[in-house]
């Protein structure tokens, strides 16, 4: 089989040759390092330090106006798919993430309306910018905030996706993607308090929110259809450590009639669609299977999350993905704990199917050493049938 | 209505994280004669307390903690000028701050704000802070507790720095250090010479209580 025809059929809770890995990894060191081009990423010093810095610091609105951050990020998409295959991942979670403008050369906004710091990974190179609070803390800076028009939203991704999917979609099979889903873009411009005052004060303004990022998702999962890609992760943090942000009847109520539509729509089209959610998302299994979703992605065991658990719970209805230990595991554990935690993840959750390996998070603490271990021994130890 | 009652209703508004009722609620309690301090203690405070024991629960979520946080900002509006500062820091002081290198603070925010309403007096520097700020802060308001806040594992390191550098300075027998955070662990507690984990906001403040 080919990586597309293993991740098919394990999306489709079958039983592949063997289960297929997933990679989520978006780091500059990792995928400089993976592909022998330590000299390729952007160094944070590159915005921030000598002249440079000064220089990026007086002119980044202009920097915004010509697109270089857009460019890179762009550039960096195609980057990350050539590691990835390079890596030998079957299938890849491909973010687009081309959202960001300079504020000064310290601090970043997105198109939603949220605050960033540019900080550095652990080799100095610019990392996946840190969300520092909303700007649009009431309903009145929201609606006057120029949100991004879906139409327009469409064509520019529907250009990336497609330009991706033509060089490398006959090699590795690509779920489009973008940042971030209906619960986040609710909350993070406005920041979770101002949020949480507004849905008690005005929840027909937070409808009326959710659905114009409904409105971005369907003009998103088209373009993702158009572009020929076969699968969608809807990225949508729903979880905190202990348990979901909010009550599932809350979730259910304001964004499930939207993502019951996106899930439609993306099967309309004929494409998968996973849902992605860091924290501890027990309580939301049901709700995510109910809202028409064909994977669920993250299930961080530090969240307290047992694999097991969540295939027995909805194993049947959802193909399971993760739930790679990257706090240690990937990050600090040795070859052997690598090896231990593949072979106990695969008997968890592998054994009939439905299952596709992957680490939880991308993150810059993970080791591309500790990654090919997770891919060496699931390729030994994930080929069905599993002993 | 007499003063048991109102102060009740304070508590009951906190309970129900009614933010367009509270401060009603407790010029209701302040016109039945209700003392201000009781009407913190056992209407406020005393709501938030039970508010965060059902957010460790599982019967409130994270929307409702910090809408009871405003809440409680809500109902302090018409004590201000009548609180003594003794009425609202009782318990001491408390040092809370996200690591060096690490700027989240939702967790680290709900902790300073259950600990608040707890009666402590929250010394919050932030995130991103510095071992030397952590050790003038302690130094500066006496503090006997210092809470320190990481979501990520690269900033371990920062954590262990600020364990040592109290220790280097000879404040650590004086304080006890507790964690928390996604990355965060008993495990990991032990392991720096922590004195305690919590889970949750509300778990933080038990520990917190323990220590005093």
């Amino acid at each position: 089989m080919n990586s597309h025809e293993r991740t098919t059929i394990a999306l489709n809770l079958g039983v592949p040759d063997r289960v297929p890995v997933f990679s989520c990894t978006e780091e500059q060191n990792q995928i400089y390092e993976i592909l022998g081009e330590k000299d390729g990423a952007i160094p944070l010093s590159l915005i921030q330090g000598g002249w440079t810095g000064k220089l990026f610091k007086l002119t980044a609105p202009l920097t915004n106006r010509i697109g270089w951050l857009t460019r890179e990020t762009e550039k960096f998409m195609s980057k990350k798919l050539e590691s990835d295959i390079a890596l030998g991942y079957d299938c890849s979670w491909l973010m687009y993430s081309a959202i960001f403008n300079l504020k000064g050369n310290r601090q970043a906004t997105d198109i939603w309306g949220k605050l960033y710091d540019l900080v550095a990974d652990p080799d100095g190179n610019v990392d996946t910018p840190m969300y520092r609070q909303g700007l649009l803390t009431t309903p009145e800076l929201w609606e006057a905030w120029p949100h991004p028009d879906p139409d327009k939203f469409y064509k520019t991704i529907y250009r990336v996706f497609a330009d991706l999917q033509k060089r490398y979609g006959q090699r590795i099979y690509l779920m489009g993607s973008l940042f971030s889903g209906l619960w986040e873009s609710a909350t993070q411009p406005m920041g979770l308090t101002a949020f949480s005052v507004t849905l008690r004060r005005n929840p027909d303004f937070v409808r009326r929110m959710v659905k114009y990022y409904e409105t971005i998702y369907l003009a998103t999962i088209h373009a993702t259809a158009d572009a020929g890609m076969p699968a969608f992760v809807y990225s949508d943090d729903m979880g905190h450590k202990t348990g979901p942000q909010t009550s599932p009847r809350v979730l259910d109520e304001f964004f499930g009639p939207s993502l019951r539509r996106i899930t439609g729509e993306a099967h309309k089209r004929g494409i998968k669609i996973i849902i992605h959610s860091c924290g501890n998302v027990n309580l939301l299994l049901d709700l995510f299977a109910d809202w028409g979703f064909d994977g669920v992605h993250s299930l961080e065991p530090t969240a307290g999350i047992d694999l097991a658990v969540v295939k027995k719970q909805v194993g049947k209805k959802m193909c399971i993905f993760g739930n790679m230990d990257i706090s240690h595991v990937l990050s600090e554990g040795t070859r052997e704990e690598v090896e231990a935690a593949v072979k106990s993840m695969l008997q968890a959750a592998a054994l009939d199917g439905g299952f596709i390996m992957a680490m939880t998070n991308s993150h810059n603490a993970v080791k591309v050493e500790n990654t090919r271990w997770m891919i060496e021994y699931t390729h030994r130890y994930g080929t069905y049938p599993i002993k | 209505m007499n003063e048991r009652e109102a102060i009740q209703g304070v508590l009951e508004a906190v309970v129900n994280v009614d933010i367009d009722g509270v401060a009603e609620q407790v010029r209701a309690a302040l016109k039945a004669g209700a003392d201000p301090s009781a009407v913190l203690n056992e209407g406020l405070s005393a709501g938030m307390r039970i508010v965060g024991e059902r957010f460790q629960s599982g019967e409130y979520f994270l929307t409702e903690l910090v809408l009871a946080g405003e809440v409680l900002k809500a109902g302090l509006v018409p004590l201000e000028t009548l609180l003594t500062k003794t009425d609202i820091q009782g318990k001491g002081a408390v040092v809370l701050a996200t690591v060096k290198g690490d700027i989240h603070d939702l967790g680290k925010n709900l902790v300073g704000m259950m600990l608040s309403s707890a009666g402590f007096e929250v010394i919050d520097l932030g995130s991103d802070v510095s071992s030397q700020r952590i050790v003038e802060a302690v130094r500066k308001h006496q503090a006997k507790i210092v809470g320190l806040s990481l979501l990520l594992t690269p900033m371990v390191g920062s954590l262990r720095s600020a364990v040592e550098e109290l220790t280097r300075v000879g404040l650590r027998q004086q304080v006890r250090i507790i964690i928390g955070g996604a990355c965060t662990t008993p495990g990991l507690a032990k392991e720096l010479g922590c004195d305690g984990h919590g889970e949750d906001a509300m778990a933080a403040v038990y520990l917190c209580e323990k220590f005093i």
